[in-house]
């Protein structure tokens, strides 16, 4: 019985890995895409603001403001200036987005500082860029305050802040995002494969053939989801050695909780992955799919904004969310050393995910050929 | 020209049967932009964050409870450093705030007072607002204690603006890149599948067998599904101004004509890939990896393009939606500012003549030699 049972998964994985794995080309595309993107991804995406572009109208024309903008001169965020003479070409530069900032100084700037009455300076932020306006608004300020400190000859009194950023001293972007990189190109590889495993035989007809043949449900569900897994596991594992060999991310929890919940992670998004394949009948419906369910999956896991800021109801979708506790996993292991009882909390909800998917998706087999 | 009608009356036909493309066009759009405006907010995001005071003068009291009043913080008081450091372990908060016992005495002999601040760096964007709420909470504390007589006021007076965006709210950036996201899943995702799907059925073979020529064959798809994503266009602009009230100040001539453009470039990346890998897999791997992911990182919507390293800057130039990104960002937020329109339009048209090319002598050559 079981010789029988092992036999016939066997020769249905084989199988899956033929069509998969056997032409060269696709190959090279499970391998290579991911990886491609994992490097330029990795460099590109940053919310560092550096090389911002300014420009500056600066009627005081005085050694104080010449003073004030020579430390943005010299500020390794700051990359090139533009001086105007006039609020129209100053507008013309914010507008057709040379720059990024602004800086306007008064021409009572001079006056101000030696009367003691005080002056005002004007930073402008391009605010179609949101976030980095208000990062680089935050840089600009800085440097007016330091200058500000300095003429005033005040550094006595205040509040200082002391900070340390726990497990990652000094919030190195790239280990935030390597992290949540690789977590996405294992999501979206994982889905790939295993959506259009059922799509394209029930498109091709021959998963009609399929259900004919001795296997039972179980079986082609075993069949089924050990390829994508074995794969997307492999993929994700050599990810994370580049990561961790050629970036420098230190990797502080335990390795086999880390393989265990990646796992159990990717097992989830296989059962996802072949629910939607089950009950989609071309290629086309199920890539779609994937994408109705990828999307707000992403958006919501936590990485785009916190979860605790959604409105409630959000919060509680989210424990539908097999991708909320993939990147809490990944990460909090990762970099965070994460503890044996914290791991199992979050494992859980993608064990009953997993079950469920899984469960749906067999019987959806048997449903779909009557 | 009878010939071409045909296809794209067939075409249409198959658009109209499979209701995938129907979700993706007009079910998706709903989704993405409810949960954008809703789920998503990368301004002024709510904090939760510890705070543990081991000052026990009455005036430092206020201090804590301007935690708790801040609409941008959700404190919660600690008694010990095990429990905050459990708390961030397990993300329950951000970070943390401990004020030392000898913070109001130093602040009353007019010394600077440190105040420790702890962030979990593994996330590093909410690491950076648990410092400058912090700072800012703190600050605006101190201005109103009993100690503000011990501070000199500045010289120079920081005024900062926000031109284009003046609330700072991040949704009215979000939600415009949320229409070239979805033109991107109907050009790139969805036209992948489309010629990859007739040579893996067969049908291709059997349209080269006719009369059909190559012109037929590519103006046969890009038209149907260029009407698709128009329409599709359409819609979301309709949802993002007048059902959420996202503010438009450009020219709605000017931003269908270069959506138009747009879609067009995207088709021809989408076409291409398919016409080359003939396989809806790979097809679909390609096309997300090389249109839909980068269209996430490397278009300037999530991350500024001036803050990458200089070699990936000048990759980005080769991904449309960077270009479609700029536009409608600038469209929405500062109406029509014509350089802008000019110089994106013109690189969008250019990519997509070159892959219009690209697309049609490739089929030229599949005719001649398949």
């Amino acid at each position: 019985m079981i010789r029988d049972f092992i036999r016939r998964v066997v020769a249905l994985i084989k199988k899956e890995f033929i069509t998969i794995w056997n032409d060269p080309k696709s190959r090279a595309i499970i391998v290579a895409m991911p990886l491609m993107q994992l490097l330029i991804f990795s460099n590109a995406a940053t919310m560092e603001v550096r090389n911002i572009d300014t420009v500056i109208l600066d009627r005081s024309r005085s050694v104080e403001s010449r003073e004030l903008l020579s430390r943005f001169e010299n500020s390794t965020r700051f990359r090139k200036f533009y001086y105007v003479d006039n609020e129209n070409e100053f507008q013309k530069y914010l507008d057709t987005q040379k720059v990024q900032i602004g800086v306007n100084i008064p021409n009572d700037f001079a006056r101000g500082i030696k009367s003691k009455r005080g002056s005002n300076v004007q930073i402008i932020s391009d605010g179609r860029q949101t976030n980095s306006a208000a990062i680089g608004a935050g840089y600009a300020a800085q440097i007016v305050n330091l200058y500000n400190a300095e003429l005033t000859g005040n550094n006595s009194s205040g509040i200082d802040l002391s900070v340390r950023n726990w497990f990652n001293p000094n919030l190195e972007y790239k280990w935030y995002i390597l992290t949540i990189i690789v977590a996405m190109l294992s999501l979206v590889t994982t889905l790939i494969l295993t959506s259009l495993s059922i799509a394209r035989e029930r498109e091709l007809g021959t998963f009609d053939q399929l259900i004919v043949s001795p296997l039972s449900s179980f079986e082609i569900l075993l069949g089924k989801s050990i390829p994508p897994l074995v794969i997307a596991m492999t993929l994700t594992m050599i990810m994370v050695g580049i990561i961790i060999a050629f970036f420098h991310v230190p990797f502080v929890g335990s390795m086999f909780l880390f393989f265990i919940s990646i796992l159990i992670s990717l097992l989830a998004i296989v059962g996802v992955g072949l629910y939607i394949s089950s009950v989609c009948n071309t290629q086309q419906q199920a890539i779609l799919s994937v994408m109705t369910f990828m999307m707000p999956a992403v958006l919501l896991s936590g990485f785009i904004s916190p979860i605790e800021d959604m409105p409630v109801a959000l919060q509680y979708l989210t424990y539908l969310n097999p991708v909320r506790f993939f990147m809490v996993l990944s990460r909090g292991i990762f970099l965070k050393g994460m503890g044996v009882n914290d791991v199992i909390t979050n494992i859980i909800p993608l064990l009953v995910i997993a079950t469920i998917t899984l469960t749906l998706a067999g019987r959806t087999f048997k449903r779909k050929l009557g | 020209m009878k010939i071409l009608f045909a296809l794209i009356k067939k075409e249409i036909k198959q658009i109209l049967r499979d209701p995938s493309s129907i979700v993706i066009a007009f079910i998706l759009p709903i989704i993405s932009i409810t949960i954008y405006m809703y789920g998503v907010n990368l301004d002024s995001v709510k904090i939760t964050m510890g705070i543990k005071n081991d000052d026990n003068s009455p005036e430092v009291a206020t201090l804590v409870k301007s935690f708790g009043h801040s609409k941008y913080v959700n404190s919660i008081n600690f008694d010990n450093m095990e429990d905050i450091k459990s708390a961030i372990l397990r993300s329950k908060i951000k970070g943390a705030v401990i004020i030392p016992n000898d913070f109001s005495t130093k602040l009353s002999r007019g010394q600077k007072a440190n105040l420790l601040v702890i962030t979990d760096g593994s996330e590093v964007n909410t690491a950076n607002y648990v410092q400058s709420y912090a700072l800012a909470i703190s600050n605006n504390w101190l201005a109103t204690s009993k100690y503000k007589s011990q501070l000199s006021r500045p010289l120079i007076n920081v005024e900062a603006r926000t031109w284009y965006n003046p609330d700072l709210n991040s949704h009215y950036f979000i939600v415009p890149g949320s229409i070239a996201i979805t033109m991107t899943l109907i050009g790139i995702l969805l036209t992948s599948l489309v010629i990859a799907r007739e040579w893996e059925r067969g049908t291709m073979e059997a349209l080269l067998s006719t009369k059909v020529r190559a012109i037929h064959i590519v103006l046969g798809k890009y038209i149907p599904y260029f009407i698709l994503g128009m329409l599709s266009t359409a819609f979301n602009m309709f949802l993002c101004v007048c059902i959420f009230q996202v503010p438009f100040r450009g020219s709605y001539l000017m931003f269908f004509l270069i959506s138009g453009i747009f879609l067009f470039t995207s088709l021809g990346i989408g076409l291409m890939i398919s016409t080359a890998l003939k396989n809806q897999f790979m097809a679909s791997m390609v096309a997300m990896s090389v249109g839909f992911m980068p269209a996430l990182m490397l278009s300037g919507l999530m991350f500024p393009i001036n803050s990458m390293p200089t070699f990936f800057q000048y990759l980005t130039m080769i991904i449309p939606p960077r270009y479609y990104i700029a536009f409608i960002e600038s469209e929405f937020m500062a109406g029509g500012v014509n350089e802008i329109r000019i110089a994106n339009a013109f690189y969008l048209t250019l990519l997509g003549i070159i892959l219009f090319i690209a697309v049609y002598k490739k089929t030229q050559m599949r005719l001649s030699n398949d």
